[in-house]
């Protein structure tokens, strides 16, 4: 049996969601949480289902997801898409994009979204002047990197069943490390059109999926809103291994003495 | 079976790079009784998709990525496809020729779609 227990401890913090993420891998001081509270200031709006940024476009800001979802995609020229990958609060959507020339991805607003849009030199001032952030944000790539990883996996090996189910525990999770559930419900605002273009699935057997997880009792979800009655059930069924999101505080070795 | 949707049967072309918005578009469509054609992300697409197909009414987004075209809009025109315009947050002032085509001001529901879409005549 794989370990499926989680470290709990960050649901007791408060702060902003990435404050809340990156204190599932180290203590943060007031210094460190004011920082990223300054980089937080310049706000973008961006409506549901519309694109955040778009493949080919120059990026020149870092995005910090402040409020909502949005999802990361790939085209093919035939039109056919795929969801790579989905942010939550407290994700930073690709640290140092600034230094490529063109983005090789589209991401789009899931929900309303509210993002910071970071500088090039908001970010030097950041790593330059707080060591621990700079570990912790390095710590925020590595989980990204595992999480893709999974993802293909995921889509690769696991049943239909198995990868809705996993796609369920993975953002409760994720969640729940920046503070946004309660009991054993979140806000779950994919589509079944979305969750098929995630788990490279039709919209016809993803429905048919989410019939069997309501009946074998595993999955509430209406009106966009999860609840999993038995997290460790569902964890068994989708052979969930958490190891991959690496909250169990890993860099305790670097937490703030305040 | 789908006897009584409003759109039965009809196929309707979608133009819009915005994905996730595309997606909700067509779904709204098809639970209508229409038969999507696309979605479209730029005009090149659209036009290979108009081309031998027959297309019975389309909605069309202006803004395809780099600011608005009206490709399209002239090839529908040309092929008395009726159609709508799906308008952003940055419209454009739409030139003459078009000005008396129905538009439907994004953000707008799959009701408020479907209804549009119905109310285009045959051409």
């Amino acid at each position: 049996m794989p370990e499926t227990t989680v470290d709990l401890s960050t649901s007791f913090v408060s702060g902003s969601p990435v404050a809340l993420k990156l204190h599932a891998f180290t203590k943060l001081s007031d210094a460190d949480r004011e920082a990223l509270e300054r980089i937080s200031k310049r706000v973008r709006v961006v409506d549901a289902r519309r694109d955040l940024i778009n493949e080919g476009d120059s990026p020149t800001h870092v995005h910090l997801m402040l409020q909502g979802w949005a999802a990361r995609y790939k085209a093919l020229p035939d039109g056919k898409r795929q969801i790579v990958g989905l942010f939550v609060p407290g994700d930073f959507c690709d640290l140092n994009v600034y230094i490529l020339n063109q983005m090789d991805h589209s991401i789009g607003a899931i929900t309303r979204l509210k993002v910071a849009m970071i500088t090039p030199e908001e970010m030097d001032e950041l790593t330059s002047n707080f060591p621990r952030i700079t570990q912790a944000l390095l710590w925020h790539e590595l989980v990204s990197a595992a999480t893709q990883r999974e993802w293909l996996l995921n889509v690769g090996q696991r049943t239909a069943y198995q990868r809705l189910a996993h796609l369920f525990i993975e953002l409760y999770l994720r969640l729940r490390t920046v503070g946004l559930t309660q009991q054993n419900s979140c806000d779950f605002p994919l589509t079944q059109n979305d969750l098929a273009d995630a788990t490279g699935l039709t919209p016809v057997h993803v429905n048919r999926m989410l019939q069997d997880l309501r009946r074998d009792g595993l999955i509430e979800l209406e009106r966009k809103h999860l609840r999993i009655p038995d997290i460790e059930r569902l964890m068994d069924v989708s052979m969930f291994n958490p190891n991959y999101l690496h909250l169990n505080h890993e860099g305790a070795y670097l937490d703030s003495n305040e | 079976m789908s006897d009584g949707l409003p759109l039965d049967g009809r196929h309707i072309l979608v133009v819009e790079d915005q994905y996730l918005l595309a997606r909700d578009v067509c779904e709204w469509l098809e639970a209508a009784g229409a038969e999507v054609i696309g979605p479209a992300p730029n005009s090149g697409r659209a036009c290979e998709l108009l081309e031998g197909r027959n297309v019975d009414a389309a909605v069309v987004d202006i803004n395809l990525g780099n600011g608005p075209t009206y490709e399209v809009a002239s090839r529908l025109v040309e092929r008395k496809v009726p159609f709508i315009f799906a308008t952003g947050y940055d419209q454009a002032v739409i030139p003459a020729e078009f000005e008396a085509m129905p538009r439907l001001e994004k953000p707008f529901r799959g009701t408020d779609l479907v209804r549009a879409v119905q109310a285009l005549s045959p051409a």
